[in-house]
């Protein structure tokens, strides 16, 4: 006689492991990535992600509070048929929905795994074309083994959803949420971190008119500047940006890196605690089809510390670099599946990997050249505009025609190279630093200034001092 | 530059000099080697830049010259016109260069300084990002283990040795097994060969989209006082050429197209009459016991790299003479 021993996965288990591994926040956003996704489906015959409107007229509104978390969008909802059949099952099946859009969800996995990872029961609404329904996860779902689909109902409420879209209200909030959420100053916290990696996630769909809010606040974007001399026109030496664009088969590059703030002094880079300008500027950002999926980088990943650029010091804290990847095939898009991070494995990226570590390398080099000179150095970097990243990507023509660049062929791409300005004597210069007591050095103040509260800094006295020296030993040379 | 020996008069520098030359010559059968440009610090001697216009006939060349007061020196020892003498390091200029698609060069980045190894490393990687496919690339560096130190203590000797390479080249280009055996003098040139081979790779990684990879030509290691250690390869993008070449350098024995079996070039002073007796007796592949029993004041079998090298160079052996004006 032959028995069989059970292989089904418990569902305990199931939804232990779906959301395990994700953080909250990145769950919310997987959330929005469907918001968007069904932007791209309304939009199928004005399929255009360049225009600088694309996302406009839609939104996504969230409310988060300790007994309920809800998502409302007005994106076009989900098609009924792919309800029944895909939408929600755990794990997409090979049938392809989105062939030949644009969209960033492609593993059908993102809204279950948000809802579980919030609460244990959901009533997802949703209108699309004619029809108007809902879908619902039930309390005891997962107390249920052998029950893996989920009731659908369909209602007849003219209000609801008016536009076409999709309301997720989760509730039954896990109590490793709740405790997040239960007091109004953790409620804050937490909605303050999500408004931050959401302006980092979706600058560029917010700046493409996509509204977002939570609990009623809109997040605005965090646009990307970079510093670009006007003046300097031809191939005079100036602050400007290094450009790169090139087409992959179906994969559009557009590359921008330069300088957004001017190098820090030393005096800056000693007291890093002090500084005004955050380390957390800098770095490369990775876009793929308007989504963030890298922000502000400084590792391996994005080219520092590799094939000769240097690791991410604090003196490069004045650089920043975007790549912006696009294609109506996002499977040919270097992302991992989680949409938040770069697939180093693509061989799209490593090719334009290349050219990311050739620009950073520039202004790498433009630093460490100007260490010790950087008076100097501030006469050409204030010189400079900050202008938003979206002038330098983009349309070439369009991008000669605004800022005094000028791409070259290069390999089946386009490369813009500046020149940057140099140090007039490549004489080495070396900083000198030291301390003393406050006293020591009011004393010197007094015997310069004849007057001890002299408003002077530590450092103009060490240079006051090194002069008189140098003068003194340079009269006396060759007694 | 003044502690430097006299450039022109080091016979090992000198004949790994002409093995490039040779090579050259090799590859002008497949490829328009006298259209490339040719860019190297020639300091105000110009050796090599005279070579390869005087031989190649490259008409295109530049050379760096960090120094204000050298670079004056250079311009008013410039060889010819076609000599473009630039004021700038190698870091700046690479990270300057543009190359456009149907340019071809040769570049020699002639290093020196041993303590600025990484920075030499990093230009190398720089400059390997933006060459294109054909073009081909040297690199030399000091291989000298005292280079990395010294201490009073000679049983620690090659651990601090060892600890100041790591200090000094990336991690990644350092593998798990070195040890302090990898820095000693007969090591080390390979060592550091293996560190350009593992900085090449990083930057050359033939994907589909950058398909560009090294075909190594020839290593070469030379002492005239500080042992040197170079590394020559030329940059593809299809393996049809890389047949083509090996095609037209297979009579070179000095082209191995391997990383690290560099020629040793280790050759002593030798006076004229020696030359012109010891040259009576080549080429013969056989004739190095003889060598060594008839000129023991040149060769011992303690030594044989010395009398290897001559046998294998004796043609590339260049003659000294005073003259007077």
């Amino acid at each position: 006689m032959t028995s069989k021993a059970q292989g089904a996965p418990t569902k305990e288990f199931f939804v232990g492991m779906l959301t395990r591994d994700i953080e909250l926040s990145d769950a919310i956003l997987d959330l929005l990535d469907n918001c968007l996704d069904g932007v791209m489906r309304q939009k199928k015959s004005t399929n255009n992600t360049k225009s600088s409107d694309y996302y406009s007229g839609f939104f996504s509104h969230i409310s988060i509070s300790k007994d309920a978390f809800t998502i409302e969008d007005n994106c076009g909802g989900i098609p009924k048929d792919v309800a029944e059949k895909y939408a929600f099952r755990m794990g997409r099946a090979s049938t392809k929905v989105d062939e030949g859009l644009p969209t960033v969800g492609i593993y059908g996995i993102g809204m279950k795994r948000a809802i579980f990872k919030i609460g244990k029961s959901a009533v997802v609404y949703t209108r699309n074309a004619n029809d108007l329904y809902k879908v619902t996860i039930p309390e005891d779902w997962e107390s249920n083994e052998t029950e893996w689909d989920f009731p659908m109902n369909d209602l007849k409420d003219k209000q609801l959803l008016m536009s076409g879209g999709t309301k997720v209200a989760i509730s039954n909030i896990n109590p490793r949420i709740i405790e997040r959420w239960d007091t109004a100053d953790k409620l804050d916290v937490f909605v303050n971190d999500l408004i931050k990696s959401i302006q980092q996630s979706y600058s560029f769909i917010i700046q493409k008119g996509f509204e977002i809010t939570i609990n009623g606040q809109h997040i605005t974007p965090l646009p990307i500047k970079l510093l670009v001399d006007y003046k300097a026109t031809g191939g005079a030496a100036s602050i400007k940006p290094f450009l790169y664009q090139q087409t992959f088969d179906d994969v559009d590059v557009s590359l921008a890196i330069g300088f957004y703030a001017p190098t820090p002094s030393p005096e800056e880079i000693d007291d890093e605690n002090n500084l005004k300008r955050s380390t957390s500027d800098a770095g490369w950002t990775i876009v793929c089809n308007d989504r963030v999926v890298l922000y502000n980088d400084k590792t391996h990943l994005t080219g520092w510390g590799e094939a000769g650029v240097p690791q991410y010091h604090t003196q490069f804290i004045g650089i920043r670099g975007i790549v912006i990847f696009e294609s109506n095939n996002p499977r040919n898009l270097p992302m991992t599946t989680t949409k938040r991070g770069v697939d180093t494995s693509s061989n799209i990226y490593a090719a334009v990997k290349d050219k990311m570590r050739q620009g950073l390398k520039m202004f790498t080099d433009y630093t460490n050249r100007w260490k010790g000179r950087n008076k100097k150095e501030r006469t050409y970097s204030t010189a400079a505009q900050s202008v938003p990243v979206d002038n330098l990507i983009g349309s070439r023509e369009k991008i000669e025609a605004s800022i005094p660049v000028k791409f070259r062929q290069n390999r089946g791409g386009f490369v813009f190279k500046p020149s940057l300005p140099k140090p007039e004597t490549d004489k080495p210069f070396c900083r000198i630093s030291f301390s003393r007591s406050i006293d020591e050095i009011s004393d010197i103040i007094e015997y310069l200034y004849k007057d001890r509260n002299h408003e002077v800094t530590p450092s103009q006295v060490g240079e006051k001092c090194f002069e008189i020296i140098l003068k003194k030993a340079q009269s006396t040379e060759g007694e | 530059m003044t502690k430097q020996p006299f450039y022109h008069l080091r016979p090992n520098k000198s004949i790994d000099r002409n093995l490039f030359v040779q090579t050259l010559i090799g590859l002008s059968r497949e490829l328009p080697i006298s259209n490339y440009k040719y860019t190297g610090f020639g300091s105000y001697l110009f050796d090599d830049f005279k070579l390869l216009h005087d031989i190649l006939n490259i008409s295109d060349m530049v050379s760096l010259e960090k120094d204000e007061v050298e670079f004056q020196r250079a311009k008013y020892n410039k060889p010819y016109k076609c000599i473009s003498i630039q004021n700038t390091d190698s870091t700046q200029y690479i990270s300057d260069l543009s190359i456009q698609d149907e340019e071809h060069n040769i570049f020699w980045l002639d290093f020196v300084a041993p303590s600025e190894l990484g920075t030499q490393l990093s230009d190398y990687s720089t400059l390997l990002n933006l060459l294109n496919s054909e073009d081909i690339i040297r690199i030399t560096l000091n291989a000298n283990p005292d280079s990395l130190g010294t201490c009073n203590q000679p049983d620690h000797l090659q651990e601090l040795r060892l600890e100041t390479l790591k200090e000094r080249v990336p991690d990644r280009y350092i593998w798990p097994t070195i040890s302090s055996n990898d820095v000693i003098t007969k090591n080390y040139p390979v060592t550091l060969l293996k560190i350009i081979k593992a900085a090449t790779l990083e930057c050359l990684n033939e994907t589909p989209y950058s398909p560009n990879f090294m075909l190594p030509l020839f290593s070469s290691v030379y002492a005239d006082g500080q042992q040197m250690v170079t590394f020559t390869g030329i940059v593809l993008d299809s393996h049809e050429k890389e047949t083509k070449i090996k095609e037209v350098l297979k009579n070179h024995r000095h082209n191995t197209f391997l990383w690290d079996t560099p020629a040793r070039i280790e050759i002593p002073a030798l006076s004229v009459r020696e030359i012109t007796e010891l040259n009576k007796l080549l080429p013969n592949p056989k004739i190095k016991q003889q060598l060594i029993k008839k000129f023991p004041f040149i060769f011992s079998v303690k030594d044989e790299q010395a009398v290897n090298s001559y046998i294998d160079y004796y043609k590339y052996y260049p003659n000294y003479h005073q003259v007077n004006f």
